[in-house]
């Protein structure tokens, strides 16, 4: 079998085993979940050693015809910016089903849910034929609309339904976009590889308003200003472990498909490239400041995201190399980060029951690992040195000067506004007058401590040694690059 | 006119069926309570055979036939058509017989109209001539009147059938008129030849044009289409759900080959006319059904309005005017009649006697009663709402692509808006199934061979959904 066919296969195995297991043994089920989890972090493992990153070719692919009569084929392939998102996927689903231990009902359909939305997500960035990356984008809603109804929090109808009509609500736009490059392709093919020829030989004009199409679909995933309504709703409300998948690696599928996007589309890119960038900016400071503003730490980090997001997109405007990698980097980082907040604040959350940052106080004393994890993953949000935050943002900055020049002022001003409300939030929580009721907190279990800790090495050694990551992309990064540098 | 002009053998599956329908219509009368099932076997035994038969000509001779002097045309199309009006109406027939039981109307009558508005429907789909067609959509439509009414102690049914009636009879007549009118102008009944007549007269003839409007008008009644739609709602409601389920499937498909044939075969020159039409009905269907859709609580009044939706879509491939749009529309409406059967099987599977099951709120916790039940539904909600990966996704792909491919990119702008809209109600339905608790417990008693036809049903749309190939190309092969 095709390793990328496996990989996409282990999680729905793990699913399908689950399905058939009594409900009354919740411990061999939660097992079985980590075991599938577990197996395919190794496959994407086993991807890493295989793929060389000399080539900025496609590698591992296959392809199958499916539906002749339109055109569409089961085609996968990875390059070196999907295999980065593959690994984080995979990491982080691991880290979410290790962190589920207080889903106490309904397990069966949880982790059944859970995997296959990491099928899902494993789909969307290894999938090469744009019905097949529709199909996967969309099959991830279902999953998440359930989880988030049914284990979330008190809105949690309210928030599953914005969610899923939110995110149809842009993709179709997406979907009209494929379907109109389609039309172009003398291929009748619905493959990356054909698409993307003649979409790059179309007129700027026609290019203009498929962008758009895919802007409104990948945006709102991302989410960028304005449409990021549902993003605080389903971060808040979705329970934790779910919280850590939509923020690590669902919103870095709405910035992944722009990269594709884009570089099927370098005319228009190039033509909305100021836009972009305002929206970056703009998205970067209101989402801090909002941040800032919330005393929900489940929202505080949801706000951050719409801020770090921003970041990527700055990346991506930038449209060359050094912005591009920041953005791949930015995504991966931000996964990591994210990842570790939403874990940490979880199970705080799951010992306090209270998600409001004024009712914490001086927590170093009754939980240090907690203090200890919680502070390094703020500091890495800021973009502290030797965290991968701040190789990220260092890319992103130096490749949007060289675009915009002073300009990039902005992005300093965002930092400064995402290290106020990360300080303030660790004081917060850590420091302060002794509160009683605070006194009886359990610290982190073993496994917790393994999770957390899983995240923030993986963070603060690719701060330390980011050369492997940025090698494992720079040859596909190079590549797109080109592309637009032959037209600016 | 000598025997060989008429040539029967390519009637044969309607020349069956017919002969069995009078059979039944006779047996049933010697047969006493008891004995009843033998006419829902013999029925469905009727069914399977004229599949096989249909079968069997399809594969055998699939070159286009004129037959009956002019009157009756079997092509490949017209087979594929039949095929799944039989196939559908077996699975009405599986569905209906403990819904009947259970309401003391299991009588032969049900089957024998069933039956005969079958026969309609193969003589509308192969008609090659305005008076076929009439008659086959007489036949269809007498059935289907009768059959609301059947259960003739519900005021609610006896009132649907009344609606059903006059706003029929007068759909029925707009479409005489405009054929008159046509003939008048051409001088002919058949439609190849009305196709060559108007093809010489280009289409800047007001009295042509007059007969298309009153034509197209007809066919907006029959198929359900915004702003000829006032029946669906209330004929679907108040019908037994068994007759919905059968008017709501594959009379749509007749639907659609009565379209094909007037719209596109016989009036193929005035194309640039009904285009217009066409695009106004479907906007109009897609927005009011979708909306309305919204603001019921009673499940088959919900399906009404989605149905009216679904017809704007058929009508969306359709009147993209080429091959890619007809084949795209068939495969929409083949899918939404198994999806349309399906959903109706669902009401059915929860009803039983005192229940109708018929409001949403009977569906609640549905999870909890039966997971694989609440699936099954889950899967029929998810693909008339048009997510991948069941086969109504591929379907409304199918028609955007068409649309698309045709530079009416605002059209597929209007459709994708309130396809949105309509996953509101959709996931409304999931969303009560799986989050609320249920308000009856009752286990879900149905006979086994119900059971397992609406589990195919369910399945079906699924694994239609990932290998879409083998439909669609059956659909694009039958236009080209």
């Amino acid at each position: 079998m095709h390793d990328l066919t496996l990989l996409l296969l282990l999680p729905l195995i793990g699913a399908a085993i689950i399905t058939v297991l009594p409900s009354d043994q919740p411990k061999l089920i939660r097992n079985l979940a980590i075991l599938a989890a577990l197996a395919a972090l190794i496959q994407s493992w086993y991807l890493l050693y295989a793929f060389d990153s000399s080539t900025a070719l496609l590698q591992f692919s296959e392809q199958t015809a499916w539906n002749t009569r339109l055109g569409t084929s089961y085609a996968m392939g990875v390059d070196g910016i999907s295999l980065p998102m593959i690994l984080l996927a995979t990491l982080l689903c691991v880290i979410a089903i290790m962190a589920s231990s207080s889903i106490k009902q309904g397990i069966k359909a949880y982790y059944f849910l859970i995997l296959l939305l990491e099928t899902a997500m494993l789909g969307v960035f290894m999938a090469q034929d744009w019905t097949l990356f529709y199909l996967f984008w969309e099959l991830t809603l279902i999953p998440l609309f359930f989880l988030i109804d049914r284990w979330g929090g008190k809105r949690r109808h309210t928030a599953a339904l914005n969610f899923v009509l939110y995110t149809m609500g842009g993709s179709v736009f997406m979907l009209l976009s494929i379907l109109a490059l389609f039309d172009s392709t003398p291929e009748h093919s619905f493959a990356m590889a054909d698409m993307l020829a003649s979409a790059r030989s179309l007129s700027p004009d026609t290019q203009f308003w498929i962008f758009l199409g895919f802007l409104i679909g990948f945006g709102v995933k991302m989410p960028i200003f304005p449409i990021h309504g549902w993003l605080p709703l389903a971060h808040v409300e979705a329970p934790s472990p779910v919280s850590i998948l939509l923020s690590g690696i669902l919103l870095k599928m709405g910035s992944y498909g722009l990269i594709r996007a884009s570089s099927m589309l370098p005319e228009a890119v190039i033509a909305l490239q100021p836009m972009l960038a305002t929206l970056a900016l703009f998205s970067l400071i209101y989402g801090g400041l909002l941040a800032w503003r919330q005393s929900d730490l489940k929202s505080m980090i949801a706000y951050s995201s719409v801020s770090h997001m921003g970041v990527v997109l700055l990346g991506i405007a930038a449209l060359n190399i050094t912005g591009l990698t920041g953005a791949v980097l930015q995504m991966v980082a931000h996964g990591l980060v994210a990842g570790a907040m939403f874990l940490l604040i979880g199970l705080l959350y799951e010992r306090t029951h209270t998600r409001d940052v004024n009712h914490y106080s001086s927590l170093v004393r009754v939980t240090p690992r907690f203090a200890f994890f919680t502070t390094l993953a703020f500091i890495a949000a800021v973009g502290m040195p030797g965290t991968a935050g701040f190789v990220a943002e260092l890319h992103a900055l130096i490749g949007g000067f060289e675009r915009w020049g002073w300009i990039m002022i902005i992005l300093s001003l965002g930092v400064l506004i995402s290290s106020a409300y990360a300080i303030r939030t660790v004081g917060r929580l850590f420091t302060g007058p002794v509160k009683k009721e605070m006194q009886s907190i359990k610290d982190l279990r073993n496994h917790e401590m393994l999770a957390a800790s899983f995240l923030t090495i993986g963070f603060v050694s690719i701060g330390f040694f980011p050369a492997p990551v940025l090698e494992l992309m720079s040859a596909s990064i190079s590549e797109l690059s080109a592309v637009f540098a032959g037209r600016l | 006119m000598t025997l060989e002009l008429l040539n029967y053998a390519v009637a044969w599956p309607e020349i069956f069926l017919l002969t069995m329908a009078c059979v039944v219509l006779v047996a049933d009368v010697y047969l006493d309570d008891e004995n009843r099932n033998a006419t829902y076997l013999l029925s469905q035994l009727t069914l399977l055979v004229t599949l096989v038969l249909i079968a069997v000509k399809a594969t055998s001779a699939s070159e286009t036939v004129i037959a009956f002097n002019g009157t009756f045309v079997s092509d490949a199309l017209g087979d594929v058509l039949k095929f799944f009006i039989v196939l559908i109406i077996a699975i009405v027939f599986v569905y209906s017989r403990d819904y009947l039981k259970d309401r003391n109307i299991f009588k032969g009558e049900f089957y024998v109209l069933g039956l005969f508005g079958v026969l309609g429907m193969m003589v509308m789909v192969s008609a090659n001539h305005f008076l076929s067609l009439y008659l086959g959509l007489e036949l269809l439509s007498l059935s289907l009147y009768a059959m609301v009414a059947f259960d003739r102690d519900n005021p609610n049914a006896s009132e649907a059938a009344m609606k059903y009636f006059v706003l029929g009879a007068i759909a029925s007549g707009m479409l005489l008129y405009g054929m008159s009118m046509i003939y008048g102008m051409t001088g002919s009944l058949n439609i190849a030849e009305v196709a060559t007549a108007i093809n010489q007269m280009g289409d800047t003839n007001i009295v042509l044009i007059f007969g298309l409007v009153f034509m197209v008008i007809g066919l907006a009644f029959k198929l359900g289409a915004v702003p000829f739609h006032m029946w669906i709602p209330d004929v679907y409601h108040g019908a037994p759900t068994t007759v919905t389920s059968y008017i709501a499937s594959a009379p749509k498909i007749a639907g659609f080959a009565m379209v094909m044939r007037l719209l596109a075969e016989g009036m193929g020159g005035l194309q640039a006319d009904w285009q217009g039409m066409l695009v106004i009905l479907a906007v109009l269907s897609m927005a009011i059904g979708n909306v309305i859709a919204i603001a019921q609580t009673n499940l088959k009044r919900m399906l009404a309005y989605s149905t009216i939706s679904h017809v704007g879509f058929i009508l969306l491939g359709i009147l993209a005017a080429n091959n890619d749009g007809y084949s795209a529309a068939m495969f929409y409406t083949l899918t939404y009649a198994l999806m349309s059967v399906g959903g109706f099987g669902m009401i059915i599977l929860l009803a039983r006697a005192g229940l109708e099951a018929e409001n949403l709120d009977d569906f609640k916790g549905l999870n909890q009663r039966s997971p694989w039940y609440a699936f099954m539904m889950l899967i029929l909600m998810f693909s008339m709402a048009g997510v991948p990966p069941t086969v109504g996704f591929w379907a409304k792909l199918a028609v955007l692509k068409a649309v698309i491919d045709i530079d009416m990119l605002w059209l597929a702008l209007v459709a994708v808006f309130f396809s949105i809209i309509g996953v509101y109600y959709y996931l409304r339905v999931v969303k009560l199934m799986y989050f609320d608790d249920p308000v009856d417990e009752t286990p879900i008693e149905k006979s086994r061979d119900m059971q397992i036809a609406l589990s195919a049903n369910g399945l079906a749309i699924l694994v239609l959904g990932l290998y879409p190939a083998a439909l669609m190309s059956l659909c694009v092969s039958v236009f080209s």
